[in-house]
C-alpha cells in the first residue's frame, strides 16, 4: 500500500459534535467508554497545554489522535520508558474509514513525526483484546509483546514505536 | 411600475402553504426540506404542536394591552432568561434589529449616566451583521446595506474581521463598548473562537469597556449550548437575542447585567408591541423547549452527524465544495462555483440552504431534526452537487 499523507489538524471545539459522533458510533463500543463520559474527558482535557488533540482527515476528518507525555500522569506500564517518551491514543470514528489500513499509515507518520521532534519513544498501550487495533499499530512499526496493568489495573498491550523495547 | 410589497427583497420563485417540522409544502403541493429555517429562526422547525397549542390559547385570551400596564408572560419570560443566562435583566423586543437598538443605547446610557457622555463609540467587525436599522447599517457597514442612506449614525468604527490587536488599537478615550457575533451569520459562518472571546473579553475588563455580544443567529442553542459564548467561558455585559427564541414568532430581547443596564431607567427606553403577551408566551415555551433536559446534548449529537456528512459531500464532490466550518447545527459549505449556483441546483432538489458571504451555503435547520431527515438533505445536497457537476462537464 502506497504511503499517504494524512492531515492532521489540532482539534477545535467546533470539532466536539463530531467527536462525540463518533464515539457513539457502533464499532466504538467496547473499546472506548460511554460516549458522553469519554467527550467530557476530552474536553475537559482541551484546554490542557501538556496534551495535543488532532483530528486526521484524507478527503475528509474520520480519526481522532491525542498524544501526551506518557509520564504526565500516572501509568505505571509505561514507567520503563526514556523521560519524555510521548503516548499516543487514537480511534478511527468514521465507518468508511475502517478496516482499509488507514490507521497503521496515519500512526505511521503520526509517530515519526513525533520522533523527528524529538521524543525518545512513541508508545501506545490497546487493549490485548483488541486485535483490530493492535494488527494495525504493528503494522504501522510498533513493536512489543508485555501485557502489564495500566493504572486502573486493566491489562494493556505496551508497543513502541520502531522498537524501543522496555 | 413598482409591486404592491416594496421591491427590497431578491426573492427565490417559491411560496409555501405550510409546514410541519423541518418540511415546508407549496403551494403545488411540493415538498421542501427546510435546512434554512427561516435563517436560523425555526429553531423547533415548523407547527411545533406545543408551540402552536400555546399561541392558540394565548391568542384565545389577550394579544396585547401594551407596557403601561404588568404583563405577566414578559416577567416569565425574562425570569427564565435570567436563569438561563448571566444577566440579571431584559428588555423584550419584537425582533434582533430592535434588540440591537436597545443594546448600543445601554452601551451609551451606562458611560453617560457614569458622568463619561463623551464615551459613545462601539468598535465592531467587518464582517458584521447587526441588523438594518440606523445604528445596525452603521455597525454593519456592509456596502449594501448603507449604500444610498446618507451619513451613517456616528459611533461605530470598524476592524478587520477577529483581529484583536486591531480592536485594542481603535480604542481611545470615546470609547465604550466592543460588539460582535461570536460566530457571524451573514459574514459567512466565520467564528471568532474561544480565544478570542475571552481576549476580548479581558480586552474590555482592562480598559474598563463593555462587551456586547449578538447572539441573534448563534443563540439559543444553535452551538449546542443555550448561547455560544459560553463555550468560551466568558460572559458579556449585554447580549442580543431573537430568531429562534420566537420559532418565527416576532420577538427579541436585550439582556444585561445590573450594572450595565445602570443607566436604564423609567422612560429611557420603550417599545409599543415588544414584551406583548403572546409573544412572550410563545417565547416561554420555546426557551421549555430548548432548556428541556438533554435537548442540547440532542443539538450536539444532530450536529455531529450533520457535520459528518458534509464532510462526505466535500470529499465527494471537490469541484463543488472547498470546506466545511461552523459549530454546532450553524455551519456552511465553501462553494467553488458561484454560491447562487448552488442554492438554485438545491433548490432543484427541494431542499432549501440559504446564501451568506464568503460564497458559502448556510445550514442552519431546526434544532430537534431527525437523522433521518438530516440524511434526506445530505442526499438532496449530494444529488444538487452532482447536477452542478454535469452542468461543468457539460459546459467543458
Amino acid at each position: 500500500m502506497p504511503e499517504t499523507d494524512y492531515r492532521f489538524d489540532p482539534l477545535q471545539r467546533a470539532d466536539f459534535p463530531l467527536l462525540r459522533h463518533w464515539l457513539a458510533a457502533p464499532h466504538m463500543q467496547g473499546h472506548w467508554g460511554d460516549p458522553e463520559t469519554e467527550m467530557n474527558l476530552i474536553a475537559g482535557d482541551f484546554d490542557n497545554e501538556v496534551i495535543d488533540m488532532w483530528i486526521v482527515s484524507l478527503d475528509a476528518p474520520f480519526a481522532y489522535v491525542q498524544d501526551y507525555p506518557a509520564h504526565h500522569w500516572p501509568m505505571p506500564h509505561y514507567a520503563d520508558f526514556p523521560k519524555g517518551t510521548r503516548a499516543i491514543d487514537t480511534f478511527v470514528g468514521a465507518p468508511a474509514y475502517l478496516n482499509k489500513g488507514h490507521a497503521a499509515r496515519y500512526m505511521r507518520q503520526h509517530a515519526e513525526a513525533l520522533l523527528a521532534k524529538g521524543f525518545p519513544a512513541v508508545v501506545i498501550d490497546p487493549s490485548p483484546d483488541n486485535s483490530y487495533a493492535v494488527k494495525a499499530y504493528k503494522n504501522a512499526g510498533f513493536t512489543g509483546n508485555k501485557v502489564l496493568p495500566c493504572e486502573d489495573g486493566d491489562p494493556v498491550l505496551v508497543l513502541a514505536y520502531k522498537g524501543t523495547e522496555i | 411600475m413598482i409591486s404592491p410589497v416594496l421591491p427590497t427583497y431578491t426573492r427565490a420563485p417559491l411560496s409555501f402553504k405550510k409546514g410541519q417540522g423541518p418540511w415546508l409544502e407549496t403551494d403545488t403541493g411540493e415538498q421542501y426540506l427546510d435546512m434554512g429555517a427561516g435563517i436560523g429562526t425555526c429553531a423547533l422547525g415548523h407547527a411545533h404542536p406545543k408551540l402552536v397549542a400555546v399561541l392558540a390559547e394565548q391568542a384565545q385570551r389577550l394579544w396585547h394591552t401594551s407596557n403601561l400596564y404588568e404583563i405577566p408572560n414578559q416577567a416569565a419570560l425574562a425570569e427564565k432568561l435570567v436563569e438561563h443566562t448571566f444577566a440579571d435583566t431584559v428588555f423584550v423586543t419584537n425582533s434582533g434589529t430592535e434588540a440591537i437598538e436597545a443594546a448600543v443605547k445601554m452601551a451609551r446610557k451606562y458611560f453617560s449616566h457614569k458622568g463619561q457622555p463623551e464615551r459613545f463609540e462601539i468598535i465592531t467587525f467587518e464582517g458584521a451583521f447587526h441588523g438594518r436599522s440606523s445604528a445596525g447599517i452603521a455597525a454593519s457597514r456592509g456596502a449594501k446595506m448603507v449604500d444610498g442612506f446618507g451619513p451613517l449614525l456616528p459611533g461605530f468604527v470598524q476592524v478587520p474581521f477577529n483581529d484583536i490587536d486591531a480592536a485594542k488599537a481603535a480604542i481611545t478615550p470615546q470609547t465604550a463598548a466592543i460588539m460582535l457575533e461570536p460566530i457571524q451569520g451573514e459574514g459567512g459562518i466565520r467564528a471568532f473562537g474561544d480565544a478570542s472571546l475571552k481576549a476580548l473579553r479581558a480586552l474590555c475588563d482592562e480598559i474598563g469597556l463593555l462587551l456586547i455580544l449578538d447572539e441573534i443567529q448563534c443563540g439559543m442553542g444553535r452551538t449546542g449550548k443555550l448561547f455560544a459564548h459560553e463555550w468560551a467561558g466568558i460572559t458579556p455585559d449585554i447580549m442580543a437575542i431573537a430568531k429562534g427564541i420566537g420559532n418565527g414568532f416576532p420577538l427579541g430581547a436585550c439582556v444585561a447585567t445590573e450594572a450595565a443596564a445602570a443607566g436604564m431607567v423609567a422612560g429611557s427606553h420603550g417599545s409599543t408591541y415588544g414584551g406583548n403577551p403572546l409573544a412572550c408566551a410563545v417565547g416561554c415555551a420555546v426557551l421549555n423547549e430548548i432548556t428541556s433536559e438533554g435537548f442540547l446534548i440532542d443539538v450536539s449529537r444532530l450536529a455531529g452527524h450533520l457535520r459528518q456528512g458534509l464532510e462526505g459531500l466535500v470529499a465527494d464532490h471537490p469541484d463543488v465544495f472547498s470546506f466545511v466550518r461552523g459549530e454546532g447545527l450553524m455551519l456552511a459549505l465553501g462553494c467553488k462555483l458561484p454560491v447562487a449556483d448552488m442554492v438554485q441546483a438545491s433548490y432543484g432538489e427541494q431542499v432549501l440552504v440559504v446564501p451568506a458571504s464568503d460564497n458559502v451555503v448556510r445550514l442552519l435547520p431546526p434544532l430537534n431534526m431527525s437523522t433521518e431527515d438530516v440524511d434526506e438533505a445530505l442526499w438532496r445536497l449530494d444529488r444538487a452537487a452532482a447536477a452542478l457537476e454535469r452542468q461543468q462537464d457539460a459546459g467543458d
